[in-house]
């Protein structure tokens, strides 16, 4: 179990690597391609001379494999930013992801400030989603081809066919300026009013959770009906093992663990950021600002999300594949 | 150039800083129900030329919702108009803009200084006095070197950036040289020079008329040296104005409240009337437009309502009270390079001019809430606007003049048309307006083929390298501009002086260079402010003779402000933003 999950961290920072070099090549390409980002950040018509002086300073003039050694150096020690000089220079600790020059901010920094918001987004809509999904799940397989089985694919389509937007708009429209049960969507910090945060939240999490709790559900449904007609499914049966038992114990660990991996990736991709859900709703979270770096070409945050979007997803792979285990007993790590 | 973040409709760049009418370098201002309208009632733009509900009440709290955060709150670093606006809550500067509505509150005023500039003959010594009582909100009192230390953080160019500080650059560099109080610390910019506690000279290394304008932009704000955190400045901003920063939370909220250290009797452009002011972020367009028409919230800060939410506020007698609609001074333009083939002829250019479709320009633009057609360059805010002035009529209903474009196509030797690229920004509107362009420069044979780029370099290094344009042979480009200050001078000098040309960041896209021009641009620099409005019209006429820019419209934004709100006004010296800081609210809240 050990060497297993040491083997897969090795992996999982190898990938990480890889996207990190492919993202900082898009990065640097764009650079050459497109134009200095010194335009972004000097101001009303900046001199040759300023614009030389400032990709000297960030180091834009050197070659690629500096650039990149840089960063990743940043990253796993820390550096100090532009080239030094009296008054330019900026301590940015580990993991440093580079610096936004459309915030005058260290891209570390701005995902600290962001992380929060989406985390709570991904906390709150994963339980809805995961509870909600496969409860309806189980209950269909279980009830399969009646009424309230077929209702429930039925609103299972429906929240996989319509898109989060459009759900999002929906229920602003209701809750909030039809019926006034809720305040005009505004982030509050879980420390400072833990009412107010869930209050602010609800409607995000249900937005992304119908959705995602739809598709769930359908996937639930089809493996536990997939798992209800093994043999041993039929041996427990007829040994006489309580239908809860055979339900719970046998049915429902098998068919839950491909849920687990999509739950995995699933949730690993809401952390790196819900930019549809945030921007409906006006949360300031990771998907926010990477919306907002994409527009305004501020590559270097866009460059940290990235990385920081594939740490979770590879990590999330491997905390699934480690808790197979414990779901399907029949998993052993080699 | 001024930026706005919510561009009047669409666009990612553009807008201005302050535009205005003649007025200019006067000394009035002070208070502001004196002079101008002010009516009790509200009716569709009442705030454009009055001020609408004047009151004394004073409390409650202005709301204020924003789609992204300001660049930054270091005043010298911050180049989006609204920004400018916010600014004067916090920020005062040696002069600034009257607080009256309209094309009044172009002019500039006296704000810490007791008067405005007292120049020499030829305009290169300008001397100021500041008014005793003076304080930042730490107590401290703000003298003449705080003013002086300013400016000389902006010589700090590779810390200090992002704000208009090639002006002071361009004029107050000495000749031995500065780097800045960073690099420099025991230096001193010696083209600056504060004798005593209130006074402060400023000698130039060349004539500059304007000067009292640029001293009027926050980017020449005092900054107490003492408590200057380099870069971080932004989110330590010492306040000289009526509010100082409670909190500030990137992408989230900005709190201010009153500042103790403040003097009314110091200031005669600000009467605050509200305790504190809030700016929360709504990513949400259309969700904050229904906040701000419900009344949850009191007023974009950042640009008015989105075109799908304006019909329903226009049809509604109610809602239409509350809303105004007012030109920006920003000139949307097609740059027509003379420096590529055929378009070295002017006739060849002419022919674009009369085949132009504005009218189909502005109905991608917002239509009539987003834009009036301009029929010259300079825009009805700015000194030396003619709105009789129409060199290239283009048609009663502005879709072009066919029979005079084929005629020009005829005297330019290329009768059945020619081939040109137009450059765009790959990004809002440009697709669609490089389509609607294609389309009806088409029915007289110029056929135009596409030149798109990514918006954040556009105007940089696509449009702004005039060795780019030759080398992807760019005969037009879709341009807008706002002045930085609203003067002839401040509108022209970077789109027309030939003198003035760069490569890359070019802001002269046609590479204009006449000599008239550049005579006129040059006369405004040593001229009195009574002479703008006069040589504003010969700059105009001049520059459009050359038929290099092909003015489009003239852009507006269409407001939403909350009934509750008092004395509100929308100031063309910021931009015809509302003018935050005088704004109260009638229910105390």
């Amino acid at each position: 179990m050990f060497r297993y999950i040491v083997r897969r961290l090795i992996g999982a920072a190898f990938v990480v690597l890889i996207i990190s070099l492919v993202t900082f090549g898009l990065q640097w390409l764009a650079f050459h391609v497109g134009g200095s980002p010194a335009y972004l950040f000097l101001g009303k018509a900046p001199s040759p001379e300023q614009v030389a002086a400032f990709e000297k300073q960030w180091g834009l003039d050197q070659p690629f494999y500096i650039q990149y050694l840089t960063y990743i150096k940043g990253i796993v020690f820390g550096r100090v930013l532009g080239d030094g000089s009296p008054g330019s220079e900026q301590v940015c600790s580990a993991p440093c992801l580079g610096y936004s020059f459309q915030y005058h901010e260290t891209v570390t920094q701005l995902i600290k400030d962001a992380f929060p918001v989406t985390l709570s987004l991904t906390i709150g809509a994963a339980i809805i989603w995961l509870v909600s999904g496969v409860s309806i799940g189980v209950l269909s397989a279980l009830k399969k081809g009646s009424i309230a089985d077929r209702s429930a694919m039925v609103v299972a389509l429906a929240g996989v066919s319509l898109p989060v937007y459009f759900t999002g708009l929906i229920l602003l429209y209701v809750f909030v300026y039809t019926l006034h049960w809720f305040p005009p969507p505004k982030y509050t910090e879980f420390t400072e009013n833990p009412f107010l945060w869930a209050q602010n939240l609800i409607l995000p999490w249900i937005t992304i959770a119908f959705g995602t709790a739809a598709l769930y559900a359908r996937f639930t449904r089809a493996n536990m009906l997939e798992t209800l007609n093994e043999d041993y499914i039929r041996t427990a049966t007829s040994k006489g093992l309580p239908r809860r038992t055979v339900i719970g114990k046998h049915a429902l660990r098998s068919a839950l663990t491909p849920v687990l991996t999509i739950f995995g990736m699933d949730v690993g991709l809401l952390l790196g950021g819900a930019i549809l859900t945030e921007k409906t709703f006006s949360l300031p979270g990771l998907g926010y600002l990477t919306v907002n770096a994409i527009a305004r070409s501020d590559f270097q945050v866009v460059l940290g999300i990235t990385i920081l979007a594939a740490i979770f997803i590879v990590v999330a792979n491997l905390l699934v594949d480690v808790l197979y285990g414990v779901v399907d007993p029949r998993v052993r790590y080699e | 150039m001024a930026i706005t973040r919510r561009a009047t409709s669409v666009a990612a760049v553009g807008a201005v800083a302050a535009l205005a009418l003649a007025a200019c370098g006067g000394s009035g201002g002070g208070g502001n129900s004196s002079s101008a309208s002010a009516s009790s009632g509200s009716s569709f733009n009442a705030a454009v030329d009055g001020i609408v509900n004047p009151s004394d009440k004073t409390g409650g709290t202005l709301q204020l919702i924003a789609q992204g955060d300001v660049d930054s709150y270091d005043p010298a670093r911050t180049y989006y108009a609204y920004s400018w606006d916010l600014q004067r809550m916090f920020t005062r500067s040696l002069m600034g803009f009257a607080p009256q509505p309209g094309t009044k509150g172009t002019a500039v005023v006296a704000d810490l200084a007791t008067g405005p500039g007292e120049a020499n003959a030829d305009k290169t010594v300008w001397t100021y006095k500041l008014q005793s009582g003076l304080k930042f909100s730490d107590g401290e009192p703000i003298t003449s070197k705080d003013i002086k230390y300013g400016i000389e953080r902006l010589f700090a160019t590779d810390v200090i950036n992002g704000g208009p500080s090639s002006y002071y650059l361009s004029l107050l560099t000495p000749k031995e040289g500065y780097k800045g109080p960073y690099a420099d610390p025991t230096g001193d910019l010696s083209t600056v020079k504060t004798p005593d506690d209130t006074t402060i000279e400023f000698d130039l290394s060349k004539p500059f008329a304007d000067f009292d304008y640029l001293m009027a932009l926050p980017t020449s704000a005092p900054v107490p040296k003492a408590k200057d955190t380099k870069a971080d400045y932004g989110k330590n901003v010492i306040a000289s104005g009526p509010f100082m920063f409670k909190s500030f939370t990137p992408n989230k909220e900005t709190t201010w409240v009153r500042n103790p250290n403040w003097s009314q009797a110091t200031d005669k452009i600000r009467t605050p009337k509200v305790d504190s002011v809030t700016q929360t972020i709504v990513t949400n367009e259309a969700d904050g437009d229904k906040r701000l028409i419900s009344g949850d919230v009191d007023l974009w800060a950042d640009g008015g309502l989105l075109p799908a939410s304006r019909p329903a506020v226009i049809a509604d007698p109610t809602k239409k009270a509350y809303a105004d609609n007012p030109t920006t001074g920003f000139t949307r333009y097609i740059s027509v390079m003379q420096t590529v083939k055929p378009l070295d002829n002017i006739a060849c250019r002419e022919a674009i001019f009369y085949a132009f479709n504005k009218s189909d320009y502005r109905k991608i633009r917002g239509g009539e809430t987003g834009g009036d057609i301009a029929n010259t360059m300079t825009p009805p805010l700015v000194p030396g606007y003619d709105a009789n002035f129409n060199p290239f009529p283009d048609g009663a209903d502005n879709t072009g003049d066919l029979d005079k474009a084929k005629a020009k196509l005829t005297e330019c030797g290329q009768p059945n048309g020619f081939n040109i690229a137009m450059a765009y920004a790959n990004a809002g509107v440009g697709p669609q307006l490089f389509a609607s362009v294609q389309a009806n420069l088409a029915r007289v044979g110029i056929k135009v083929t596409p030149a798109a780029a990514d918006s954040s370099t556009y105007y940089s290094t696509w449009i702004g390298s005039p060795k780019n344009i030759i080398a992807k042979n760019i005969g037009i480009a879709i341009a807008g501009w706002g002045a930085d200050f609203p003067t002839p001078y401040g509108f022209w000098q970077s789109i027309a002086n030939g003198n003035a040309i760069v490569d890359p960041g070019n802001s002269n896209y046609p590479s204009l260079n006449d000599p008239k021009v550049n005579g006129v641009l040059d006369d405004l620099t040593k001229s009195d402010s009574s002479k703008m409005q006069d040589l504003g019209k010969q700059l105009d006429q001049a520059v459009m003779a050359n038929a290099v820019y092909l003015p489009v419209q003239f852009d507006k934004t269409f407001y939403y402000r909350n009934p509750r709100l008092t004395n509100i006004y929308l100031n063309g010296g910021v931009g015809n933003y509302y003018d935050y800081v005088n704004i109260g609210t009638n229910d105390g809240k």
